[in-house]
């Protein structure tokens, strides 16, 4: 073997690896990687994975790429990221956790064809992407708030705060969504936006944060004239 | 998920010197011990006390046994009274007073026959000391991602779910060694860990939190079971505690904490020593019991041996206590801490209690100190021998013997020592972390307690103490003053008008004046004996007011503390035998923490003068400047810490004066650490240690110290651990007009204990020679069997293979039951 041609097999051997090595750094996961787990059960949330039925989640279960969550009525799930993000699945909602890489880092993506999201995303590394899908939009999120609605074709985004793109894949325009406004994608391909009124920025901050916190002080006295206080906290 | 075998606690064992007496011809700073069998340092965890314990063979002619320590840097030895159990004895050094890198320490045994004391090591304590290492801190995690639940998160009961993550990949980490504590219990066999995603269920681990406050520590491991880096945060349950006090029935889970639960342990002893031909045989019963409800508690402990004798202080112990959330009350022996100023870990039997009214809580400690102890009859003689006698010896206890006879037959008697009652109270207030505190002590001799004795003393300390915390405690400002009456004879008891104008006729007195005796006496007479013996008589310099404060800043990467103290020359506590007095001056501190918290540079300097009371010939400054680095490695590299240490004594006096002090003391050590695994787990340390000290006074008394040590222990996968040292120890001590004194030796160990029969039984066997200028072999087997889970029996056999002498023989059972 010449001198060279040692140097192009070595240079090749080279790229190889690092081909090899950039896929599996940077988001070439194993189907099965750990994505989030479920912080809060309220009534009805059942998941799946790729092996078994649907089936009740609790408290602590972790999820992987392909579990999928879903809730009944009047029911809750809080899923948390990794990085501390935050995905709060409304009553009647169904999400299927997926990863992949882009070339250029890991994508996390939420998929959903029905259901209302609250979410309150981390801001993401540069070689990660943090997605809410359905079949017509990709709403990409850096690390920001807000809620994410899909139904019957129809997808629904409010923020209260930040940046999102928004891109329906029908007519495969995207426009930024800024702070204040809700954005409509539609199965026609339409895109659209406008400010959000103080009632639509209210609800998806409510949902996206849990609400804010708040105390209630209530003073209770007793027969004997003992009096003691009652605080209640919650979040409005 | 796999729990690190790494080592738990480590454990330094320092193995009994035997040195000559001959060989201590010349005053040294102290004198030797033959008595230590070894000493052992707890693992230092910050905000947690590090026990020392030091083992001794016997502890015949050894009265009390006191820690000597202090911060490499640190000028001033603090020292405390040790609890004596059995053959060893036992002090935890209190977590505020401890911070990274090393701690200095040695321990003093006071003599029975009130010789000058033994020490250990035996010769320059101070400027030899032993050493442990108190970190660097392990670092902070800043890969750890908390995700549930938050830093200071107020949740209910139901919601409490532990979790974290690796947000980054953390080659160095080894995630399934990694552990998680909950209010110090190690639930890690319960935690689920995925992808660098961690979760527990405290719930499912039977380990569900009541209301309150917790704690949730982590520590990350690499792959050799090295700790990597740890962090922790608290969060707080909503709801009762399951203990909570009464009122508060009623509440979820409150049921179960009306459930009686116990717990006790009863230890057997019978030890057998040949000493030196001398054959002693002691028994021992210990008993300690617990009983709570989560409200009450119930506590006892009893301890008897057959070293119980009217002719030294107390030896038996006992403890009957009873707690409740607001009260606790007490009776028998117990070691009250209060401002260190006034007493810190005295022995009292007697009365305790203490009062907790939210922010007011109130201690009271009322007993004795010291019990009364006859003094010896020495011999007798006819009565009028008496003069010659009392020239020849006037410190000696003269009395009449038997009046019977023609002439009187007299008696010359030891001293004996008087009943030491005492009493404490302390009122004080809490704000949050800040503190307010007034401790009041008085203490006195029983005069009729005794027939023959010297002069009875008495003793009254008024004190306050303030602690002000603030930004989470980062900034401390604490601070402490007391003032102290102490009379050094009250046999007479309170002086008259008409002795005070006796002692006025003279007209020597000058400092101050018959009035002033007056007004002491009429104000001071409601606390103490007043008297021409009481201290202050005066105001002059105030003699016996001591103060002192301390600035801590705690900012990263800072640590920084100063400290301005002035303790006067008179100022005394009986509860407090080891204040340094006659002291003023100042110290600074700082510490510095670099690459997360893996670099450590520390530097310091304590300024100190004496003379306080312009009562000395001239005024000695104390300077020691220090300095210090320290590396923990996460890699190949040992951990590392290096230090360096001037102290320099001087006043302007002459060398030639007998007073003059002119020395300087230089010291540099240095020690290295690192776990490896090489087919099995090992922990190696090497320490380098020397010192020189340049006396250019009078007494040019010089000294040169080295010492080195290795040491490795190991842990087999089987039930094996083994540990080899070796210690070198140099002293050289040369002084004018006498002959230099040179002693060398080497002690080597090697140690194995092992495991069996699902670690029912447990073998333990060592070997140590000590070779050079002292030659001496310990052999050491014992096995413990348990034959219940709570029932066991041990034995062990010490040999003690002396060179000049015939072999001494130790040997031991103890049978221990659990309940």
């Amino acid at each position: 073997m010449t001198d060279r041609r040692a140097i192009k097999y070595g240079f090749g051997t080279l790229a190889a690896a690092a081909l090899i090595f950039s896929m599996t750094a940077t988001g070439f996961r194993s189907p099965g990687a750990t994505l989030a787990l479920i912080t809060k059960v309220i009534r009805e949330v059942s998941m799946k994975n790729e092996t078994s039925d649907w089936d009740a989640a609790e408290k602590g279960d972790i999820l992987k790429t392909g579990d999928r969550v879903k809730t009944g009525q009047q029911s809750l799930a809080i899923l948390k990221f990794n990085d501390r993000s935050i995905v709060r699945v409304r009553e009647k909602s169904e999400i299927t956790m997926t990863t992949e890489a882009d070339g250029k880092g890991t994508v996390k993506s939420l998929n959903s064809s029905e259901g209302a999201f609250g979410f309150d995303i981390q801001k993401q590394r540069a070689d990660e992407k943090f997605r809410f899908t359905s079949p017509t939009s990709v709403a990409s999120i850096r690390g920001t708030s807000g809620t994410w609605g899909s139904g019957l074709g129809n997808d629904t985004l409010v923020l209260p705060t930040g940046l999102v793109n928004l891109l329906n894949k029908i007519s495969d325009r995207n426009i930024d969504v800024p702070a204040g406004y809700i954005a409509f994608s539609n199965a026609d391909g339409s895109l659209s936006m406008r400010p959000a009124t103080e009632e639509e920025l209210a609800a998806a901050r409510r949902l996206a944060t849990g609400g804010t916190p708040r105390e209630l002080d209530l003073k209770l006295r007793n027969g004997n004239g003992d009096e003691k206080d009652l605080i209640i906290k919650y979040r409005n | 998920m796999k729990k690190p075998d790494g080592l738990t606690r480590r454990t330094r064992s320092l193995l009994a010197l035997l040195i000559l007496p001959a060989l201590f011809t010349v005053p040294a700073p102290a004198q030797f011990s033959d008595q230590v069998l070894r000493v052992e340092v707890g693992e230092y965890a910050p905000g947690r006390p590090l026990l020392l314990t030091i083992e001794f063979t016997n502890l015949n002619g050894i009265r009390a046994v006191n820690a000597a320590y202090r911060l490499f840097g640190s000028g001033t030895w603090t020292m405390r009274e040790m609890q004596i159990i059995g053959n060893s004895a036992l002090y935890g050094i209190p977590a505020d007073e401890l911070r990274p890198a090393v701690l200095e320490y040695w321990f003093s045994f006071s003599r029975t026959d009130g010789g000058a004391d033994s020490t250990y090591p035996s010769m320059n304590p101070e400027t030899q000391p032993l050493t442990t290492d108190l970190g660097p801190a392990v670092p902070e995690s800043r890969a750890l991602v908390v995700l549930s639940p938050d830093p200071g998160e107020h949740l209910n009961r139901d919601d409490v779910l532990i979790s974290f993550s690796l947000a980054r990949p953390d080659s160095s980490v080894d995630a399934g060694r990694t552990q998680i504590f909950l209010d110090g219990d190690d639930l890690s066999k319960h935690m689920v860990a995925s992808d660098g995603l961690f979760v527990l269920r405290p719930d499912n681990a039977g380990a569900a939190p009541d209301g309150g406050s917790h704690t949730i520590r982590v520590i990350f491991y690499d792959t050799s079971g090295a700790v990597v880096s740890e962090k922790s945060w608290d969060f707080f349950v909503r709801g009762p505690r399951l203990d909570a006090p009464a009122g508060y029935a009623g509440y979820a889970g409150y049921d179960k904490a009306h459930e009686w639960t116990g717990r006790g342990n009863l230890r057997l002893e019978t030890r057998n020593e040949t000493v030196s031909n001398l054959v002693t045989p002691y028994n021992r019963a210990t008993l300690d019991a617990r009983a709570t409800d989560g409200r009450f508690e119930f506590t006892g402990h009893l301890h008897l041996t057959s070293e119980e004798k009217d002719t030294r202080q107390p030896q038996h112990r006992f403890f009957l206590g009873a707690e409740s959330p607001w009260v606790k009350l007490g009776y028998g022996d117990t070691y009250p801490v209060m401002p260190d100023m006034i007493i810190s870990g005295k022995r009292v039997r007697g009365f305790s209690g203490a009062l907790s009214a939210g922010f007011f809580d109130f201690e009271v400690v009322a007993g004795d100190i010291i019990r009364n102890v006859q003094g010896d009859t020495v011999r007798t003689f006819p009565m009028d021998s008496l003069a010659a006698l009392q020239a020849a010896d006037s410190t000696a206890a003269y009395g009449p013997y038997d009046t019977s006879a023609v002439p009187d037959i007299w008696a010359k008697f030891s001293h004996g020592t008087f009943d030491r009652s005492l009493l404490i109270l302390r009122p004080s207030f809490k704000f949050g972390n800040s503190v307010f505190g007034i401790t009041a002590l008085h203490s006195k001799d029983d005069v009729a307690s005794v027939t023959y004795a010297g002069a009875p003393e008495e003793n009254a300390v008024a004190g306050a103490d303030l602690t002000l915390s603030f930004d989470r405690k980062n900034i401390e400002l604490k601070g402490q003053a007391g003032f102290s009456l102490y009379n050094g004879n009250i046999r007479g008891g309170t002086i008259s008008d008409a002795e005070i104008d006796s002692i006025f006729s003279d007209s020597t007195y000058e400092s101050f004046s018959r009035d002033d005796l007056r007004d002491a006496r009429d104000i001071f007479s409601r606390f103490i004996t007043v008297n021409e013996n009481l201290v202050p008589l005066g105001k002059k310099n105030l003699s016996t007011l001591s103060w002192e404060g301390t600035i801590a800043v705690n900012y990263q990467p800072n640590n920084f503390i100063f400290t301005f103290l002035r303790h006067g020359a008179s100022y005394r506590s009986f509860g407090q035998p080891f204040y340094r007095r006659d002291v003023e001056g100042f110290s600074v501190n700082d510490r510095v923490r670099l690459a997360n918290n893996r670099f450590q540079l520390t530097a310091g300097i304590e300024r100190l003068e004496d003379n306080t009371a312009g009562t000395k010939a001239a005024t000695t400054t104390y300077t020691t400047v220090s300095g210090g680095a320290s590396w923990l490695s996460r890699t190949d590299v040992p951990n590392i810490t290096v230090g360096v240490l001037s102290m320099t004594n001087a006043n302007p006096l002459a060398p030639s004066s007998l007073y003059s002090v002119d020395d300087n003391t230089l010291r540099f050590m240095a020690q290295l650490s690192r776990q490896v695994v090489l087919g099995a787990r090992h922990f190696a340390s090497v320490g380098f240690s020397a010192s020189r000290r340049d006396d250019n006074s009078g007494r040019n008394l010089d000294s040169r110290n080295t010492s080195v040590s290795l040491s490795v222990v190991t842990d087999y996968d089987s039930p094996l651990r083994t540990t080899a040292s070796a210690m070198f120890f140099s002293t050289k001590i040369d002084m004018s007009g006498a002959p230099v004194q040179d002693l060398a030796y080497t002690i080597l160990f090697f140690g194995g204990e092992y495991r069996l029969m699902e670690n029912r039984l447990v073998l333990k066997a060592a070997a140590s020679p000590t070779l050079g200028d002292i030659k001496r072999t310990l052999l050491d087997a014992g096995a413990r069997y348990h034959f219940t889970k709570t029932l066991s029996l041990e034995g062990k056999l010490d040999l003690y293979v002396n060179d000049a002498a015939d072999t001494d023989v130790i040997w031991s059972m103890v049978l221990r039951a659990d309940v």
